[in-house]
């Protein structure tokens, strides 16, 4: 397991990552709004945005299993009703 | 008393696994997380009833508004995360400087919520613009009231951490106002590409 101070330069790059995903989404978003693959694209930077914070700031790996799924399976709710939706968009 | 012992150990085992800052924040992270599935579900019902409605939306209001509140919520994230650091590691000061950095971050977001809303009203976008604008304010200014809840939170653990209310054993507090921005940080995380990226 890692100490405090071991954990600070991982909060950095974590907040880095985030940042930078969230340039990504908007750059994507502003040249490719309306194509078919962008929900998919969303889906997965909602996901993997959501999972950095709660790995690297909730630390969850050790964490409670309750806590551990809760987590798991909030994060994963939008992406999937918007996976959902993509499917079924009429 | 061996029986008894056996039976009822005083200390759940590790493996059962960490609880970071308190079960009561759980409870309540666990309602919030609940009140944003119902309404994510208002908006994938909303999306899917009126999909052109959802497709210009995002074109009319105000990203950099939003962009600018991610930036806030994951930089304030941080900030408290790095707050928890520091008092694990023994340093109550640095702890301290980092969640008024917290609290300042955190402080934008309402600020910028209301230029946001200023300027959307400016552009005569109200709540009865069009099913869009209106699962766009429900969602957000509940978020909004969330966060407000967070920076009051912050604001009360600042003023213990001035009192030296917690050391590098016991921050229980601190930890658990930590998760709560967290979890309203990964809400949030949701939310924006829904209603700002995705046309």
């Amino acid at each position: 397991m890692k100490t405090a101070a071991e954990k600070k330069p991982l909060h950095l790059q974590a907040w880095a990552v985030l940042l930078a995903l969230t340039g990504i989404s908007l750059l994507l978003g502003a040249s490719f709004g309306h194509a078919r693959w962008m929900p998919l694209l969303v889906a997965a930077l909602i996901w993997v945005k959501g999972m950095v914070v709660a790995r690297v700031f909730l630390e969850s790996r050790d964490i409670h299993p309750f806590i551990g799924w809760l987590l798991r399976i909030f994060i994963a709710f939008a992406p999937l009703a918007l996976l959902l939706s993509a499917a079924l968009d009429r | 008393m061996m029986m008894e012992a056996a039976t009822f150990p005083a200390q759940a085992p590790a493996a059962a696994g960490r609880i970071p800052g308190n079960k009561g924040i759980w409870v309540g992270i666990t309602c919030e997380f609940v009140e944003f599935a119902l309404m994510f579900v208002v908006y994938f019902v909303a999306r899917y009833n009126y999909p052109d409605a959802f497709r210009s939306g995002p074109e009319q209001i105000w990203t950099t508004g939003g962009a600018i509140n991610t930036v806030l919520m994951v930089t304030s994230s941080f900030f408290i995360a790095c707050a928890v650091a520091s008092m694990k590691q023994g340093n109550p000061q640095r702890s301290r400087l980092w969640m008024v950095a917290a609290i300042v971050t955190a402080l934008g977001y309402p600020v910028v919520k209301l230029l946001e809303i200023d300027w959307n009203l400016a552009h005569g976008i109200d709540g009865r613009a069009g099913i869009f604008y209106t699962v766009y304010y429900y969602l957000t200014f509940n978020h909004m009231v969330h966060a407000c809840w967070g920076i009051l939170g912050m604001g009360w653990v600042l003023a213990r951490m001035s009192m030296n209310a917690y050391t590098p054993e016991q921050h229980d507090g601190l930890e658990a106002m930590a998760s709560y921005w967290h979890a309203t940080d990964i809400i949030w995380l949701a939310i924006f590409p829904l209603f700002y990226v995705l046309a």
